[in-house]
């Protein structure tokens, strides 16, 4: 039996548009379980933890990274598997397994084909996509704020324009598995877990038991609107971008900065973040990105 | 993040570890696949793969790898179990070895020069795993 937890907030609320169509097409396939909607931070770990309780095994994300963060958060060690149907701000997990709308979805959740995939911690907390420090945090805000429509894209990049005028890259410290360490004043850094990131070299997996640790120095005015809009081209930036491949990293700063976790702010630094023991069960697409 | 995934997967050039031109880095640099340098290094490179030293990098470090490539500066000794390619801007001060070697015109070399048929691929480290039960266990105390 398939459990569902609607995020109803979830990319500005995109679900409620769906909702009918969305039912009546798991019914058609044969997999409308039980439908539950959170009613607020928190709510989508409280009905996770239920689900689990009541001896589901499948626990359906519909909502974002946000929402898909509360659950693997809430899963612990049980024996589930996480469905997703895609219905928010950002939904980067669900594009790198390759399910890329809720129609999409629908028909991967019917075929149930379980992966195990990575999962990285920074103190207690798990993630699945990546943990950021820098100009990302800025832009999860933006995103989350942004309303549809060509005035909600209007005032998207006037903000992130006051953005890009603003921001100051942060000079950060980095040690990598106790071996070696790097400094950098950092315009941006990910800590991914797999091919979240169209820079990193392909090889990154989220299966490999490795995290990738993305640096991005300076950049000018209108690169970081471009990186904002999700245009800037590093190939054309050579010497801008540092990868390297960890298990561990510990990060410090003069200042204490925001460190998010899947686009929410969780810690501050000084922070170790490393690979997890655990793993998710995830369902995925023929058509993932791994 | 955001969007510039998806189908697009743009790469950094083939290398695994790449040190960015403002990058300052400190200590041994281990890797089984391709570096790039275009950062400072300060400690030691080995891999399996190759190393490209890039025209911005300056390096104070002996590094190991089957093939190297110096557009930068290099300062310690370099053994290359493959090939050594030191291009026109490559400086290099220390000893270095190589079973082919190619020196541009232009480029600087201050050392010692050995070509053997069979160096020593570089020795990677045995990584063990942690006793992953003993760690669950911990984990479980924990809930």
């Amino acid at each position: 039996m398939y459990y569902y937890i609607i995020n109803p907030a979830s990319g500005g609320g995109k679900i409620n548009k769906v909702q009918d169509k969305l039912k009546e097409r798991l019914r058609e396939l044969g997999i409308a379980g039980e439908f539950v909607k959170s009613t607020g931070p928190g709510d989508v770990a409280r009905l996770t933890k239920m689900a689990i309780d009541r001896n589901y095994k499948t626990v359906v994300a519909v909502g974002g990274d946000g929402t898909i963060n509360e659950i693997i958060n809430a899963i612990g060690d049980a024996k589930v598997a996480l469905g997703i149907i895609p219905m928010g701000s950002s939904n980067e997990l669900a594009n790198m397994l390759g399910i890329n709308d809720w129609q999409i979805a629908c028909n991967i959740l019917a075929a149930r084909k379980v992966e195990e995939v990575d999962l990285g911690r920074i103190n207690d907390k798990l993630f699945v996509t990546a943990a950021s420090i820098g100009f990302d945090n800025v832009l999860f805000d933006l995103k989350r704020s942004q309303r549809s429509g060509a005035l909600g894209r209007f005032a998207f990049m006037t903000k992130l324009s006051a953005a890009a005028q603003k921001f100051k890259p942060i000079h950060l410290e980095f040690n990598f598995d106790d071996k070696y360490s790097v400094e950098t004043d950092c315009f941006n850094f990910s800590l991914s877990n797999g091919a979240f990131l169209s820079y990193v070299p392909q090889k990154s997996r989220p299966q490999d038991n490795m995290l990738d640790a993305v640096l991005i120095s300076h950049l000018s005015f209108s690169d970081t609107i471009k990186y904002g809009q999700g245009t800037l081209d590093f190939t054309k930036k050579p010497g801008q971008i540092s990868v390297f491949h960890t298990k561990k990293i510990h990060v410090t700063s003069k200042e204490p900065v925001t460190v998010s976790a899947d686009g929410k702010a969780v810690v501050e630094t000084p922070v170790t973040i490393e690979v997890s023991d655990r793993k998710l069960r995830v369902i995925v697409s023929k058509k993932r990105h791994f | 993040m955001f969007e510039h995934k998806k189908d697009e997967f743009v790469s950094t050039g083939a290398a695994e570890t790449v040190v960015g031109t403002s990058v300052k880095l400190k200590g041994n640099l281990k890797s089984d696949g391709d570096i790039t340098v275009d950062g400072s290094v300060n400690g030691e490179i080995k891999t399996k793969g190759t190393v490209t030293i890039g025209p911005n990098a300056n390096i104070i470090a002996n590094v190991h790898a089957k093939n190297v490539n110096v557009a930068g500066i290099v300062q310690g000794n370099v053994v290359a179990t493959d090939r050594l390619t030191v291009s026109e801007s490559g400086r290099v001060y220390g000893d270095i070895s190589a079973n082919i070697l190619s020196i541009s015109p232009g480029a600087l070399f201050s050392g010692k020069s050995t070509m053997a048929e069979n160096i020593k691929e570089p020795e990677m480290e045995l990584v063990v795993e942690k006793e992953e039960v003993v760690e669950q266990d911990t984990e479980n105390a924990k809930k």
